[in-house]
């Protein structure tokens, strides 16, 4: 009888062995990490198309390294100030962001170009960027980002973003919505939660 | 029966190997029930058009990855597959501790694709006017397949180093430690072999 008991001892534990590893499972699951969340939906009624990405940053944080692809090289992207149109070379990001870190909150920055305004502001530790293209029914982009993110993404050398430090710099921080654009024909909403999946 | 089983002092020898026998079995059919498995379904939505199921469990892929040698896999392997495996590589660490969730979802018209962890399995739907296809792969399989990639890239870049593209021999304290034990072996037998 003892014999047999122990028989079903061992097929016990063999079977408990077994499943206490199921198919990869693993110990510490990244549950509480935050997470980047990207929506795109493009076009209008029947025509629709929806594109929901969720990447935990820890991911993103690891793989971005790695990505060595035209301007996008070690974690950093270089910027063409002066590209096809060089709509950009005659603004200085980084005086301005230097200027705003050291003015009280509220304080505007306006940019207007042809067509085009862009206001920057400081607000409660965040950088508020405002685009509008065009007039009435133009496209809108709002971006909200921390500071300690800008100061992260300017990091690098001159005409880069350091997208990696960035985005090391977001897990850091509390959730919120990054970057919203509205336009005739799309949205885009990037967001970071502790959520694992878009609402 | 009992008796059969039974000695006056304890398990008869049949009886002893028919427990041992039970032990190996059920060890064998958990390792494989860990390892999961991959699940391929293709179906096609035409009328008559054929239905794709394959089945099978995910401890044969580093078996089958170990027959391949490494040499042969580098020398097909494209240059785009070999410059993008270290962010494959970063990304499946990442992957095997993230908790079930869907990385991107794709709806458009008459399509729909799906990405999904579950449970320690990277899940593909994909749904279009064509075709239903069903993709379950156990990350363990995938991380197996990477490091023999891994193996290859890392044998063809000390190849083109060395300017003869035909020897895959490496000095050992080159080892990496991505390549699993299999590879060590296998790695050994093109050695050997040259």
């Amino acid at each position: 009888m003892k014999n047999l008991i122990a028989i079903a001892g061992i097929l016990g534990l063999a079977v408990g062995a077994g499943l206490a590893a199921p198919a990869g499972k693993s110990a510490s699951r990244l549950s509480s990490d935050k997470w980047l969340h990207v929506r795109v939906e493009d076009g209008k009624g029947e025509e629709i198309e929806r594109v929901h990405v969720n990447v935990p940053l820890s991911l993103a944080e690891a793989v971005i390294p790695a990505i060595q692809v035209d301007n996008l090289k070690n974690g950093k992207v270089r910027i063409d100030v002066h590209g096809e149109d060089g709509s950009f070379k005659d603004v200085d990001f980084r005086k301005i962001l230097e200027a705003l870190r050291d003015t009280r909150d509220g304080n505007f920055v306006t940019v207007e170009g042809s067509g085009d305004n862009v206001r920057v502001a400081k607000q409660g530790g965040y950088l508020v960027a405002k685009v509008r293209e065009g007039k009435a029914g133009g496209s809108k982009v709002d971006v909200k980002l921390p500071f300690e993110v800008v100061d992260a993404l300017l990091s690098g050398g001159k005409d880069e973003l350091n997208i990696a430090a960035a985005v090391r710099a977001l897990g850091e921080h509390g959730d919120g919505v990054l970057v919203t654009v509205d336009d005739e024909k799309s949205k885009v909403r990037i967001w970071v939660d502790s959520r694992n999946e878009s609402e | 029966m009992g008796r059969w089983l039974r000695s006056e002092r304890g398990l008869s020898v049949p009886g002893g190997m028919l427990a041992a026998a039970g032990v190996a079995a059920i060890l064998a059919g958990s390792y494989v029930y860990s390892q999961g498995l991959i699940r391929v379904s293709v179906q096609e939505k035409r009328p008559g058009g054929d239905h794709i199921r394959l089945v099978v469990p995910g401890v044969v892929v580093p078996v089958l990855m170990a027959l391949v040698p490494a040499s042969e896999i580098g020398k097909h392997m494209p240059a785009e597959a070999r410059q993008h495996l270290p962010l494959v590589q970063a990304a499946m660490d990442k992957l095997q501790k993230l908790p079930d969730c869907t990385l991107v979802e794709v709806e458009g018209r008459g399509e729909q694709v799906r990405v999904r962890v579950r449970e320690g399995l990277v899940v593909v739907d994909v749904n279009d006017s064509g075709d239903e296809v069903h993709v379950t792969l156990p990350l363990s399989s995938l991380r197996s397949v990477l490091a023999k990639l891994s193996r290859a890239s890392d044998i063809i870049v000390s190849s083109e180093d060395d300017g003869d593209q035909t020897h895959s021999w490496r000095h050992p304290e080159h080892r990496s430690d991505r390549c699993s034990d299999a590879d060590d072996r296998e790695a050994g037998g093109s050695k050997e072999a040259l």
